[in-house]
């Protein structure tokens, strides 16, 4: 017989069931009537004939089902009946399998959503063309549109090279305006990447070749699915960009975000359009000045060119074109700025995954979080092990009868397996629900910058065979144990007795060991989550040495309007005077240094009659500000005099240093009257000392600082800093109207206050301190549960023992003493290991905790405290429960 | 009186192949045939047999069709394949071996 008849006959016993099971009941009814036949012609009677012949051919149900075996298909219709019985079992008990399923399908969710995240910000490749072939600029938003044309043109390494702006716009269209993000890109951009258009067509160099040229634009696809539904119509339309015209030429593919990680540009225009996407962008401005660097770039290798030759390769030229530069359209700029300008390089990294601010910012803060939740997880296999192990136990009886009558040990265990599988299946399902929401919320927590935090969450395989292998290890994990613990028990002692077993004395061991472990994992979770919010709380408790209540800040940029110095110094004058008149103000200030960001220039420093070398001394920042800047900030005179309004451009040059300049320069000897020079300038006397502030970073060890009036040293971009009597948001519109009264034609740039701005930059500490408290409670929640459950159990099965007990004496104090001291028992102990386990790997994570040694006993301790607590509250119920025991009913009980 | 558990190990599907090598049987038949050419030594008992018969229709060396017994009777037939013929062969030599090497030794006046 050939096997394709075999396969045949075999899918006619599997699908044609009760046709083969009616032709074996036949064939066999066939066989005894015969049998009876021949029993009648031997002689006897018809009762005896039925008899016998009953008695020869046996049981006929066994037959048929070693018929059914023969077939081989048998294990088909029994996977079926597993399942079938599985599901019924889990129905049976919906606490138990909403415990189970909940504690699992939370694991796992949470573990998919960190790991979606990781794969959004860490690990995804861009969908474009040979992602791998792209290198990004490491020179974010400093190559000027001139400087960007010579490197496209003039390198032999780069088979293309694209540039693009990223802005906040407005949209118009279908008479509905809203706040959408765009980005200005070369007209190459979508050749260099690679990328086609969905509908329509993307931007070619033509739309980008003179400023002005085409009012063009390419929707991204999210977009045109949000905004327009997916109608293909809007092609060939036109919208109002910030209340330009432009006309849609075409919609981006699906997933593709742009060369960003992290933002995702809603509509893609040619750079040469930028005059009418940068409204604030004043009028003298043009692509074609070399001083304005505003772009970032992104290129594609040759064949064959490695990113290092590339990289060599472009500076030569770079380099080059920097030195003309300063020798040409930058030699009016200070020698030390030349000295900067001449030593920057371009350098080239791997474009692949695309620039994402948040990978720098997250990466580690992510992988800690990983490594948190798979704990989390592995807890919750230890829980549902021991529910499992409680509900097997509770069935050993049960599967000793069936072992006993006959069922195969596989076959139960294939049982068990099945609910187990069931109870996967059910929880990943469940999981990839809460993951997709899960994600979405953790992304939540990262930090908007410029434009908000878009990221491709849409799980892909890495995601999806992610989630499928933690569950398969899940499953491992906790199926594992009972199926192992039951079946290895012997039949005979188990159908003998009820209590004292020595399988059942097993398992509550093993139950034990995994309470005990984890107690000691949720310790660990637990002090990891108290360093981090202690470290959070650190950092916003610190003394930044100003008051960060009720402080808003306004960027103000005259220098783009074409402002001299002294212009800006009126304009600056009369914006101060203007803003402290107004109603709600308490005091208003300038100052060029921001608060708590990042990109402050820093300038050589000399002191007079200090023995440091003309040329060899340290750099420290200077902050150009105006008169009542300590005032508005509540910054601490501690020595000398403030700035006045008298310290004017032609009056003697002075400054204030802050504390720590102080103590380097002068040691304890009064800096007040010494001089100091910076740039060209010198005999600046120092009038003031102020008290030590955090200024870039909260984290950061307090640098030298002096302050300069700006009358003196004019700066062309400023910072507005206005303390109100109320809610410093609620003034912005009025600041607004002040500084556009002074000059309309300077924008206001940046608005945010203090306090924010400590916040944002503190989100990194904020996201690792949140969700490691969550996990922590989630683990605390699961220990609690293995804690209640352990000692229930024990006190079910010790309710004759603890009648007894308490027939003989009154002991109920003794009896919640005796499930008490055997639930903290098991918290001792797995304290006693988390400890040591929590010292050990905190070590790892000390880069990320401020204020406080990783080994920190009072958190660690408050952590071992919280378990104790929590398991002494989940053992007193059953502990209770056992005091409560009817001695008479307990003796009664076996 | 002989058990099937008597039957050396595997003789059953031999004596069915055998049995139906002529022609095709229903399985009271095979039973009481391998019965008669026996003497009534050789008991086959239904525990067995059915489970045999499907064991080998499953493998493919007999086939299985319903027909009429000379009574008139509704019946399943079991019959050789060509595969089954083969196997037969294959058996039938190895139980010459098999009887062969036992005779040899039960024989023998030297033990």
């Amino acid at each position: 017989m050939r096997w394709t008849d075999k396969l045949l006959l075999r899918l006619r016993s599997l699908f044609r069931r009760h046709e083969i099971e009616d032709e074996l009941n036949a064939e066999l009814r066939f066989h005894l009537e015969q049998q009876i036949q021949e029993n009648l012609a031997a002689g006897m009677t018809l009762e005896q004939a039925r008899y016998a012949a009953h008695r020869s051919i046996g049981g006929l149900a066994q037959i048929q089902e070693q018929c059914r075996d023969t077939r081989g298909i048998n294990w088909i219709g029994d996977l079926g009946k597993d399942i079938r019985y599985g599901l019924r079992i889990l129905r049976k008990s919906p606490g138990f399998t909403a415990a189970a399923v909940l504690s699992l399908a939370l694991g796992i969710g949470i573990n998919t959503a960190v790991f979606s995240l990781i794969n959004a910000v860490l690990l995804r490749t861009l969908p474009v063309k040979n992602p791998e072939r792209l290198v990004l600029f490491n020179h974010r938003n400093d190559i000027s549109y001139p400087m960007y044309q010579d490197l496209r043109d003039g390198n032999t390494v780069l088979s293309g090279l694209l540039c693009l702006f990223t802005i906040p716009a407005s949209m118009t269209a279908e008479g509905q305006t809203e706040r959408i993000s765009a980005e200005l890109v070369s007209g190459n951009y979508f050749q260099v990447l690679g990328v086609g258009a969905l509908i329509g067509r993307t931007l070619k160099p033509d739309d980008a070749r003179v400023p002005g040229g085409q009012p063009v634009a390419v929707l991204s696809n999210a977009f045109w699915r949000r905004r327009f539904g997916s109608d293909p119509g809007i092609v060939g339309k036109t919208v109002r960009l910030d209340g330009h015209p432009m006309t849609v030429v075409g919609i981006t593919p699906a997933g593709f975000q742009g060369t960003e990680v992290g933002v995702s540009p809603d509509v893609r225009v040619p750079l040469t359009m930028y005059r009418a996407m940068l409204p604030n962008s004043p009028g003298y401005v043009e692509m074609s000045n070399r001083g304005w660097t505003w772009l970032d770039l992104v290129g594609r290798l040759k064949d064959g060119v490695s990113r290092a030759q590339a990289e060599s390769a472009l500076n030569a030229f770079y380099v080059h074109a920097r030195e003309d530069e300063v020798h040409g359209v930058l030699k009016d700029i200070p020698p030390s700025s030349k000295a900067i300008v001449l030593a920057e390089r371009l350098r080239l990294e791997p474009g692949s995954r695309g620039v994402s601010e948040l990978r720098e910012m997250f990466s580690r803060q992510l992988w800690v979080l990983m490594a948190a939740v798979s704990v989390v997880l592995l807890i919750a296999c230890m829980n549902v092990a021991s529910l499992l192990l409680a509900r097997a136990m509770g069935r050993q009886r049960e599967i000793a009868v069936r072992l006993a009558l006959g069922a195969s040990r596989v076959r139960v265990v294939r049982q068990l397996a099945a609910e187990s599988v069931m109870l996967v299946l059910i929880a990943t399902a469940t999981s990839l629900v809460i993951a997709r929401w899960g994600s979405q919320l953790l992304a939540s927590f990262l930090p908007e910058r410029r434009l908000p935090v878009v990221l491709n969450l849409e799980p892909d395989f890495r995601v999806l065979g992610f989630a499928v292998i933690v569950s398969l290890v899940a499953g491992i994990l906790f199926g594992l144990a009972p199926a192992l613990q039951l079946t290895r028990s012997a039949v005979a002692p188990v159908l003998r007795a009820q209590t004292g077993l020595s399988g059942i004395r097993g398992s509550l061991t093993f139950r034990k060991l995994l309470t005990v472990a984890q107690v000691a994992l949720s310790l660990l979770l637990l002090a990891g989550a108290g360093l981090f919010v202690r470290t959070l709380r650190n950092l916003k408790g610190l003394d930044l040495g100003y008051d960060r209540e009720s402080i808003l800040l306004l960027d103000l940029i005259p220098l783009l309007n074409g402002y001299s110095d002294d212009q800006s110094t009126r304009f600056f004058e009369q914006v101060i005077e203007r803003v402290n008149q107004l109603a709600g103000v308490r005091s208003a200030s300038l100052g060029s240094m921001g608060f708590l960001e990042l990109g402050f220039p820093r300038q050589d420093i000399h002191v007079e009659g200090h023995n440091t070398p003309r040329g060899e001394e340290r750099v420290g920042w200077i902050n150009t500000v105006s008169p009542r800047y300590f005032n508005t900030l509540g910054i601490p005179m501690l020595l000398g005099r403030t700035f006045t309004v008298g310290d004017t451009k032609s009056a003697s040059k002075v400054a204030i240093v802050n504390q720590t300049f102080a103590r380097q320069y002068f040691g304890g000897e009064n800096p007040l009257g010494r001089h100091i020079g910076f740039g060209d300038t010198n005999g600046i006397s120092i009038v003031g000392v102020v008290r030590d502030g955090k200024y870039k970073d909260v984290r950061e060890k307090t640098p030298e600082l002096v302050y300069v009036p700006f009358q003196q040293n004019p700066d062309p971009a400023m910072t507005l800093q206005v303390r109100t009597v109320g809610d410093p948001a609620k003034m912005t519109a009025a600041i607004r109207r002040e500084v556009q009264t002074v000059d309309a034609n300077v924008p206001v740039y940046k608005v945010r206050t203090l306090e924010g701005q400590l916040d944002e930059s503190l989100s990194q500490e904020r996201l690792v301190a949140t969700l490691s408290s969550w996990f922590g409670a989630f683990a605390l929640l699961l220990a609690a549960i293995g804690l209640y459950g352990v000692p229930a159990y024990n006190v079910t099965r010790r309710t004759n023992e603890i009648g007894l007990r308490m027939a003989l004496g009154p002991e109920r104090d003794g009896v919640i003493w005796m499930v008490l001291r055997e639930a903290l028992l098991l918290v001792g102990m797995g304290v006693a290991i988390g400890v040591p386990l929590a010292l050990a790997l905190a070590r790892s994570v000390s880069s990320l905790l401020y204020g406080l040694k990783p080994t920190d006993p009072l958190t660690i301790s408050a952590a071992a405290i919280i378990l104790v607590a929590v398991a002494a509250v989940a053992s007193y119920l059953p502990a209770r429960h056992a005091s409560r025991v009817d001695p008479m009913m307990a003796l009664r009980y076996e | 009186m002989g058990k099937p558990s008597d039957l050396v190990q595997g003789t059953l599907d031999l004596l069915i192949l055998k049995t139906v090598s002529l022609e095709p049987k229903h399985g009271w038949a095979i039973a009481k045939r391998i019965q008669q050419i026996s003497s009534e030594v050789l008991q086959v008992q239904q525990g067995s047999l059915y489970p045999a018969l499907h064991r080998l229709e499953q493998q493919g060396w007999i086939k299985a069709h319903w027909g009429e017994t000379e009574g008139g009777r509704k019946a399943k037939f079991y019959s050789l394949t060509r595969a089954g013929r083969t196997q037969l062969e294959k058996e039938l030599a190895q139980w010459d071996r098999l009887s062969t090497a036992i005779n040899l030794v039960v024989d023998t006046n030297e033990a």
